[in-house]
């Protein structure tokens, strides 16, 4: 299936053909045979955009945070390592600090100093 | 290359390449595309372990069909991944792409087939043509400009690794091509070989040209590159140096340095690349631990490893080919607009990051989990580090940014369709990650070490509830920074700065004295040869003005005089003429007479 062949259908289909229901309705390209069966999913996930689902989709994954947390209690580690993850909470805290603190070494400390602009070398 | 019990899956792939010039113009010729790596598929399952295909050449013994545990398993993902490759490129209408990827594949499968070190060398260098052409086919400027780097680059490599073969056949007296022992009498030789074999595994501070090129290749193109190169070189180290401690520490390195660099990318496809170098890290480690758990561990994340690399690929191929760009600041909002693409993307950034149900669940866990059985903490410790920086740049905000990003759905951004067949390729290798990581036996029981598989198992309570731990609040880390670890464009210093300036330094001693002779030719010149040349023009300048110009002058002037005197002839009288011709008879007649 051509790329070529969809363009040249779609610019010669007059505006305002497509059903109004389509995710996608003013999409000049049109919709492709991928893009008409995805129209149910595409929905799905842009309706989760709402301020109130996005609430709730962040205060479900806190709860399993807590509940993975939790389970560490229960669930033991049997053959710890390096000593400190014979400790309940090790990994949970190994994960957060290590992801906080890999964010702003790089982002703050390493980038600064080995930041350029994007034509640094002149390639473009 | 083919015999009743083996079959050598490049076959096909070169022949391929060969007629593919030839074929008619109607572009049916693309389902012919998918007969060599099917062929290569069934070769990987049913050729059997033993030396074939050798041939005795100027007294050199040259295996070409060396196959093995540890050659079948990587020869299995290799046809698989060519084959979803081929899928997902079977809309390209350009013959050079995909002549110069079924090169690179059959590079590829001839670097795993080789049994010695001559035969490895073809091949090898075969894999750094065609995949130089992959970059270059995307027919950009800076594509080009990527391309001839990459080209220097793995040539430099390649003589490398020819010198070190070459000097360890004057110490060994062979080419064969298997574990080398840090003790054997090489010496230099094997750091020869072993730096070669480095220069195509990305191993930090070699790696540069990874992140420069692959982001620069076609999207299809990509998509092969990521799969071959890094891995034909993590087999290559597996067969000959396993347990090579310096592997252990520089594996770790890596594993850590792809995922300092991915945070702070703004590239879709050079995060990704970056996290090649990452994921490779694990598996070189993995080698430089060299226990039978460790390379197993190597081999069964090389192999997860090109399916979800591949998919990831392949994703961000096709948000680049929809949306025209791979800059996350440009992009966003598109979950709904792509809704296919961004799960199979997830697929694979949830494999990549070891999330328990996908593939990366039961390789990386075996690598890690292996290093620290073999006492090596500080290894284990800093892939688990690494592990963290996978989901945080590559689970997380690649995709954050990619398909949602804070910014609302825009139906009024012209996406290019993603042709189906893109799609069938990504969903070929989402269905792989997501079997093997269910079914882990599926891989396991390829793994080269089978008496060390039972010592490993990936589905217990406690290794799913670390993965969970660790990853969620790794994921937590990211929603506490998510403004803090937003991407903006940038270029970041690598260490191709440094290629850079050893590539200037060169050119300048080449050119310089080129220079200094130039400068003494210009004076040498200037003092004698332009003065021979003022004289020589002088002496003909008088030539000129006596010779030539005294016989033309002259010539007109007789020409003029001569007119003259016909001019006086030709009076128009009749009786003139007539008188003159018996005249001009007479002496013709008188001339004959007494003449002769």
């Amino acid at each position: 299936m051509s790329d070529d062949h969809h363009i040249s259908q779609t610019d010669r289909a007059p505006e305002g053909t497509r059903p109004a229901e389509h995710a996608v309705p003013e999409n000049p390209e049109g919709l492709t045979f991928a893009q008409d069966t995805q129209g149910g999913l595409g929905r799905f996930l842009d309706a989760q955009l709402a301020p109130e689902r996005t609430r709730s989709w962040r205060n479900f994954l806190f709860a399993v945070l807590a509940v993975i947390a939790v389970l560490g209690l229960v669930v033991t580690n049997h053959h710890p390592h390096f000593g400190y993850d014979a400790y309940p909470f090790f990994w949970p805290v190994f994960g957060l600090a290590a992801g906080l603190a890999l964010i702003f070494i790089v982002k703050k400390i390493i980038q600064p100093v080995i930041k350029r602009t994007e034509d640094h070398y002149g390639d473009l | 290359m083919a015999t009743s019990d083996f079959y050598h899956p490049s076959l096909g792939f070169l022949m391929m390449a060969a007629v593919l010039p030839f074929l008619p113009g109607n572009r049916r010729w693309k389902w012919l595309l998918l007969l060599p790596p099917l062929a290569a598929c069934y070769a990987a399952w049913s050729n059997q372990p033993g030396d074939h295909l050798t041939f005795t050449w100027l007294g050199q013994t040259l295996k070409l069909g060396h196959v093995d545990a540890l050659s079948q398993i990587f020869a299995q993902v290799f046809a698989v991944m060519s084959l979803a490759g081929l899928v997902f490129s079977l809309h390209v209408n350009d013959k050079g792409q995909h002549m110069a990827a079924l090169l690179y594949v059959t590079g590829g499968f001839g670097c795993l087939m080789a049994g010695d070190f001559l035969t490895l060398f073809v091949f090898w260098e075969l894999m750094s043509i065609g995949s130089t052409f992959l970059v270059m086919l995307n027919r950009t400027r800076e594509s080009v400009l990527a391309s001839f780097r990459y080209f220097l680059y793995h040539t430099a490599g390649g003589l490398m690794l020819l010198g070190g073969l070459l000097l360890r056949h004057h110490h060994t007296g062979s080419f064969d091509f298997g574990p080398i022992g840090p003790g054997d009498g090489a010496g230099i030789a094997n750091w020869l070989i072993l730096l070669g074999f480095c220069v195509n595994a990305a191993v930090v501070p070699l790696h540069a040209w990874l992140p420069d090129a692959y982001p620069r290749g076609t999207v299809t193109g990509a998509v092969f590159m990521c799969a071959f190169t890094t891995k034909t070189a993590v087999y290559v180290l597996a067969r000959a140096f396993p347990g090579w401690d310096i592997l252990a520490v520089a594996g770790t390195v890596m594993a850590v340095y792809g995922v300092v660099y991915a945070s702070m990318e703004n590239n879709a496809r050079r995060i990704l690349s970056y996290h090649i170098v990452s994921q490779v890290g694990y598996m070189v480690a993995g080698i430089g631990v060299g226990t039978y758990m460790t390379i197993n561990g190597a081999s069964a994340h090389a192999y997860a490893h090109i399916l979800y690399k591949g998919l990831l690929f392949m994703s961000a191929g096709a948000v680049l080919h929809a949306a025209g760009t791979q800059k996350l600041d440009e992009l966003g909002g598109l979950a709904g607009r792509l809704p296919w693409v961004m799960v199979f993307y997830m697929v694979a950034a949830l494999s990549i990051s070891g999330m328990p149900l996908f593939n990366g669940f039961v390789s990386k866990t075996m690598t890690i989990a292996g290093a620290a059985e073999a006492h090596r903490y500080w290894v284990a410790l800093g892939l688990e580090l690494a592990a963290v920086g996978t989901f945080i740049s590559v689970g997380l905000k690649l995709p954050y940014f990619a398909f949602w990003g804070g910014k609302k759905p825009d139906p009024q951004r012209k996406l290019r369709p993603v042709p189906a067949n893109m799609y069938v390729g990504m969903a070929m290798l989402a269905v792989l990650c997501l079997a093997q990581g269910l079914y882990p036996q599926m891989l396991y029981q390829y793994l080269p070490h089978q008496e060390a598989v039972g010592e490993y198992r990936p589905w217990t309570a406690w290794n799913v509830l670390q993965a969970l731990m660790l990853l969620g609040f790794s994921g937590l880390a990211f929603y506490i920074m998510r403004k803090v670890i937003e991407p903006h464009k940038a270029l970041n210093l690598d260490f191709d700065w440094f290629y850079r300036l050893i590539g200037k330094g060169a050119l300048f001693l080449i050119c310089a004295p080129i220079a200094v002779v130039d400068n003494v030719w210009t004076v040498v010149w200037d003092k004698i040869g332009l003065r021979v040349l003022k004289f020589l023009g002088r002496l003909s300048s008088w030539f000129d003005r006596a010779a030539i110009d005294g016989v033309v002058d002259n010539s007109a002037r007789g020409v003029r005089g001569l007119g003259g005197i016909a001019a006086l002839l030709q009076n128009g009288r009749l009786q003139h003429y007539l008188g003159l011709m018996v005249v001009i008879g007479l002496l013709i007649f008188a001339f004959f007479w007494y003449g002769l």
